[in-house]
């Protein structure tokens, strides 16, 4: 039988390498899920999942085993994700501009289509170039509310467990998720005009 | 109308009651709005779920990071002492530069600074200066009465 997190966490704590390393091991795709959808798809990813564990080692000590290790490991990365982007507000991934044109308007009328592309399900066809506009599109937020977007509509966490993750309130967490809800649409739609005028000067 | 839409997170919450809920249905049908950026919010939030993540396993790696020694402060200082080449060539450049330059006859700079003395001395005492060079290291000035 696999020992729990808790065992693992007390033999970390007495210098048990190993533990750590599957302590690690099983909660790295949560932390790799973090990374990339707040800070994007970047080389640096590997460095931040490191640095993550390494300060979730560093805090081990206090950490109440009571509660899940889970959520506590995900509430450090999407803090540590939130002070990177804040470091670094040029750290943009510029896939957007990479599209052409016609891609970048067709992909964007395909996402105001009524249950297009979700309608189509998963391996939708050109899921890259539908990541990239959702990846355009949140990068232009405020990194607070777009860490409460992902929590929210991604992780699909409730209101409470948003608020605990981001430390604030939850009526709080409530007004960052609709102000990331609205502006993600007036970006989708102030793309779409460009499209639009561009269409006109052709 | 638009107290309505202002109801659109709720709905998107699921925290709308029946009443609340198909009073927003109808109001959709209706509202452009609410539902152009329902529909965009489901694809965005569809494209983001679904997005394959490229991970490598760093389990073994982030551990042994972990584990490794801390550096204590005698290290700490120790390393401050410790031979660094880069400094040492760095400082080595620096004295071998103030080395030649203080050597006697090789100091072109000084040479400038007499011809300038030399030069406000004619202008003080009426004199033109006339500037000779003899070879690359050398200069001479030669004082003649100023012609009127």
């Amino acid at each position: 039988m696999d020992p729990s997190d808790s065992e693992l966490i007390e033999r970390t704590l007495k210098g048990d390498e190993g533990a750590f390393a599957e302590l690690v091991r099983r909660y790295q795709s949560v932390v790799w899920g973090t990374v990339h959808r707040v800070l994007g798809n970047s080389s640096e990813n590997e460095d931040a999942v490191q640095e993550v564990f390494l300060r979730a080692f560093g805090a081990l000590g206090k950490f109440d085993r009571r509660y899940p290790f889970g959520p506590w490991v995900a509430r450090i990365a999407t803090n540590y994700c939130i002070d990177q982007l804040r470091r670094k507000r040029s750290r943009k991934v510029q896939l957007w501009s990479e599209l052409r044109e016609h891609e970048q308007e067709r992909l964007l009328r395909d996402l105001s289509m009524e249950r297009s592309p979700a309608a189509a399900g998963p391996g939708v066809e050109d899921s890259e170039g539908y990541a990239r506009v959702a990846r355009a599109l949140l990068d232009g937020l405020n990194p607070k509310y777009r860490a409460a977007f992902i929590l929210r509509e991604v992780e699909d966490k409730d209101y409470g467990e948003v608020a605990a993750t981001l430390g604030t309130s939850e009526v709080a967490a409530r007004v960052r998720v609709s102000r990331a809800r609205a502006e993600l649409q007036k970006r989708f739609r102030a793309y779409l005009r460009g499209c639009g005028a561009k269409e006109q000067e052709r | 109308m638009k107290h309505t839409c202002a109801l659109l997170d709720l709905y998107r919450d699921g925290e709308l009651d029946d009443a609340g809920r198909e009073r927003f249905q109808s109001h959709l049908t209706g509202c452009i709005d609410c539902r152009s950026r329902l529909r965009m919010l489901d694809n965005l939030v569809f494209v983001l779920k679904t997005e394959k993540i490229q991970q490598v396993d760093l389990a073994a790696r982030i551990a042994r990071r972990a584990f490794e020694p801390a550096p204590t402060w005698d290290a700490l200082i120790a390393s401050c002492f410790r031979p660094k080449p880069a400094v040492a060539a760095a400082v080595a450049g620096v004295l071998l530069f103030a080395f030649l330059w203080l050597l006697p006859g090789n100091r072109t700079v000084s040479a400038y600074t007499e011809y300038e003395k030399l030069l406000n001395e004619a202008e003080s005492s009426n004199l033109a200066g006339r500037l000779l060079v003899q070879n690359d290291s050398e200069l001479l000035l030669q004082l003649a009465p100023l012609e009127e």
